[in-house]
């Protein structure tokens, strides 16, 4: 699965809620490097949709906002610095307050 | 006494008449406020056995000791009785003025009984009430008797309100106050019927102190700022109805009578489609910086219609029901909020018939030519307005999916998606092992507001597909939480906004009241309200089978989505139940053990019961 020219994991960022409504959009594709880490992830997500950034991105590109965590495939969600991403694998970018 | 009064008003409307009975210290502080105190005041005053819809069942408005404090999400109230949909305890949450003016007018607590002759209004102004004759008001929906009501005693009187559905004894009736927020789960506005009693109007200017006045001050500024922050964001951009797209996505969106967990048509009736589309304004409660309430108008050529939205009603009313319409869905809810009546248990039941009569146990004849197949929003609607006035089809709905069933038979109980008789909220159980748990469990019946065990589910914490025995303990602890959340009364969507609850929480009662608590002795008020609640369900005739899910839950696997393939078994389920006990120190029948009681100090405090009758 080749979503662009770039080598590495192709992988799917699926958006809901206000990051949807920021982005404009409900998916976006990216490439990370083999060993993604959180922050590699945040740098590549802050140059495909720099809308996120200050809203859903920290300001330093270093992670994610407070609010919010990252789901794989909608099955597991993730903990540590390194995502652990195979190519065509989806991240899902949820809130942390979950249900209401 | 500071953050206190001390005392509750009762009111008979059999005899018109009224007394205060003091509330101790010690009952105050084991059981805090709201849901807490409510439910010692409801084992105190409703008599064991009582039927749910005659007199002697009480109706409690309970306040709290931080109402008044202006602290962010605090002017909330708890709304307390035996429910006429589980026979066990009911309670709800409400908020807004009504909240602080309860407190200048009734003390820490109302407590309503009897039953009046005749429709009536209760008027009650700085503890003595006027019982007004409410013919007039008969009929109207909840909205227009608000207004009616205000008209006739004033702008700045706070009222609760019954509508037709309420009127007409439907068993999850709600109660309205401040323009169409619902004490909506258990049926208290079918209390409220029975009781003859339209309408309750406060007006009042009683004060209570708060010890430290500056320190609760500094405290609000800074939890008012958390309130902006990351924590709410998710609240205050799209509300609750955010929920959609992610719970479809994860495969927990109870779709078509929970027979499926996602929804083509999801996206439709999502929040992100209805934030662009029908959003007219952002609304919120008295003293809430959050401002959760989306307000949402129709856009189509039919009557314009606003209401209020959020993800329960339109989970319920919308995918639950197989609709995929945003017009007809916000039609739904506000139906639902002017004929008052809980957006939950209408769309669950409306569900549950929709299937009767795809399996032919409901006819065209009986459905008065309502084509009740799922996807019709027209049917939806049509049933909606059939219930609330108990005609036709909507007498039999009217009495919620558990008797409703019992009565239709023909195998529908087991798709009647219900637990103790209150229909499920919009989780997917099978999905979702921790909230399964946590559905069985708790005293109220079928709910996602007295256990957040959903929580661990949408986190790392556990892998929500399977089980493990770590979940007992998991539920009992989020009951706890949600117990003194309910109880001080925070608002449930500023739980993110605490560095350390218990502490925080503590630190805040010590302010109000002045009187030492530690997070400890917080802790365990949460559990010893949570054991009361199940002490009143026991001495209601409580059982173990009770503790436990739909059929259709524990013998259908998911067909769809991501979770295809997916299901419960009830021996997993009773291996979480096990479990729970045993994190409970409860017995394995489920039963509460003296040495429990003790350790909560429930020997010493707990009320004896009887019924109320004050002479006139």
């Amino acid at each position: 699965m080749a979503l662009t020219n770039k080598t590495g994991i192709a992988i799917k960022v699926e958006l809901f809620g206000t990051p949807r409504l920021a982005a404009g959009r409900r998916e976006i594709e990216l490439v990370l490097p083999t060993e993604a880490s959180r922050r590699g992830f945040a740098e590549a997500l802050a140059e495909a949709c720099p809308a996120l950034v200050g809203k859903v991105i920290r300001d330093d590109l270093t992670g994610l906002q407070g609010g919010y965590v990252l789901n794989r495939n909608g099955l597991a969600f993730l903990t540590g610095e390194l995502l652990n991403v195979q190519d065509g694998d989806s991240i899902l970018i949820l809130p942390n307050q979950a249900g209401g | 006494m500071y953050g206190y009064h001390g005392k509750a008003l009762i009111v008979d409307l059999s005899t018109r008449s009224h007394r205060w009975d003091t509330i101790p210290e010690e009952v105050l502080r084991g059981f805090i406020g709201g849901i807490g105190l409510g439910t010692y005041l409801l084992y105190k005053y409703c008599p064991a056995g009582a039927d749910p819809l005659g007199p002697d069942n009480p109706l409690i408005f309970v306040g709290s000791p931080l109402v008044g404090s202006r602290l962010t999400t605090s002017s909330k109230f708890a709304v307390m009785t035996k429910s006429p949909l589980t026979g066990f305890i009911g309670d709800s949450l409400s908020s807004s003025f009504l909240a602080t003016e309860l407190k200048k007018t009734c003390g820490d607590a109302l407590i309503i009984v009897g039953r009046a002759e005749t429709p009536t209004l209760l008027f009650i102004e700085d503890g003595v009430p006027q019982f007004l004759d409410a013919a007039d008001l008969v009929g109207l929906g909840t909205f227009d008797t608000e207004q009616a009501v205000k008209e006739k005693l004033g702008r700045q009187t706070r009222v609760a309100s019954i509508g037709p559905a309420g009127e007409n004894l439907v068993r999850y009736a709600s109660i309205a106050n401040d323009g169409g927020r619902q004490a909506g789960r258990c049926g208290p506005g079918a209390v409220m019927g029975s009781k003859n009693l339209k309408a309750l109007a406060l007006h009042g200017s009683q004060t209570v102190e708060v010890a430290n006045p500056v320190a609760t001050h500094e405290y609000g500024v800074d939890l008012s700022k958390r309130s902006l922050g990351a924590a709410t964001e998710k609240y205050r951009d799209l509300g609750t109805m955010a929920n959609v797209t992610v719970f479809n996505r994860l495969g927990t969106l109870p779709t078509r009578n929970f027979r499926e967990s996602s929804f083509e048509g999801a996206e439709r009736v999502s929040g992100e489609h209805l934030h662009q589309e029908h959003l007219s304004k952002n609304a919120s409660c008295a003293n809430c910086t959050i401002g959760c309430e989306k307000i949402l108008v129709t856009s189509d050529e039919g009557k314009k219609t606003k209401g209020r939205m959020e993800y329960e009603s339109l989970f319920a009313l919308g995918p639950l029901c197989g609709v995929d319409d945003p017009n007809t869905v916000i039609r739904a809810a506000a139906i639902c909020d002017d004929l008052g009546m809980d957006t939950i248990s209408a769309g669950v039941t409306i569900a549950w018939a929709m299937e009767c009569f795809e399996n032919g146990l409901l006819k065209l004849d009986d459905t008065g030519g309502i084509d009740l197949r799922f996807g019709n929003g027209q049917a939806v609607l049509d049933m909606l307005e059939l219930i609330g006035h108990r005609r036709d089809l909507g007498g039999l709905l009217a009495e919620g999916t558990r008797m409703a069933a019992d009565r239709l038979g023909g195998g529908s109980t087991d798709w009647a998606m219900h637990v103790k008789g209150l229909e499920m909220p919009g989780y997917e159980p099978r999905s979702l092992k921790t909230m399964a748990l946590g559905l069985a469990v708790t005293p109220r019946g079928a709910c996602h507001n007295r256990s957040s065990a959903y929580e661990a589910d949408f986190s790392e914490r556990v892998d929500r597909l399977t089980v493990d025995d770590t979940r007992g303990l998991i539920a009992a602890e989020s009951e706890d939480f949600e117990a003194v959340l309910d109880s001080l009364i925070w608002c449930k969507f500023l739980r993110k906004a605490f560095n350390d609850f218990y502490q925080e929480s503590a630190q805040v009662y010590t302010m109000i009241t002045g009187w030492d608590m530690s997070p400890h002795e917080l802790k365990q008020a949460g559990e010893r309200i949570h054991n009361l609640k199940k002490l009143f369900n026991i001495r209601e005739g409580w059982s173990r089978q009770d503790d436990s899910l739909p059929p259709r839950s524990l013998q259908e696997v998911l067909p769809t989505g991501i979770v295809a393939g997916v299901g419960l078994t009830q021996e997993e389920l009773d291996y979480m139940i096990a479990g729970y006990y045993r994190a409970r120190g409860w017995n394995e029948d489920g039963t509460v053990p003296d040495t429990k009681l003790s350790e909560l100090g429930l020997l010493d405090l707990l009320p004896e019961s009887s019924s109320v009758t004050i002479s006139a």
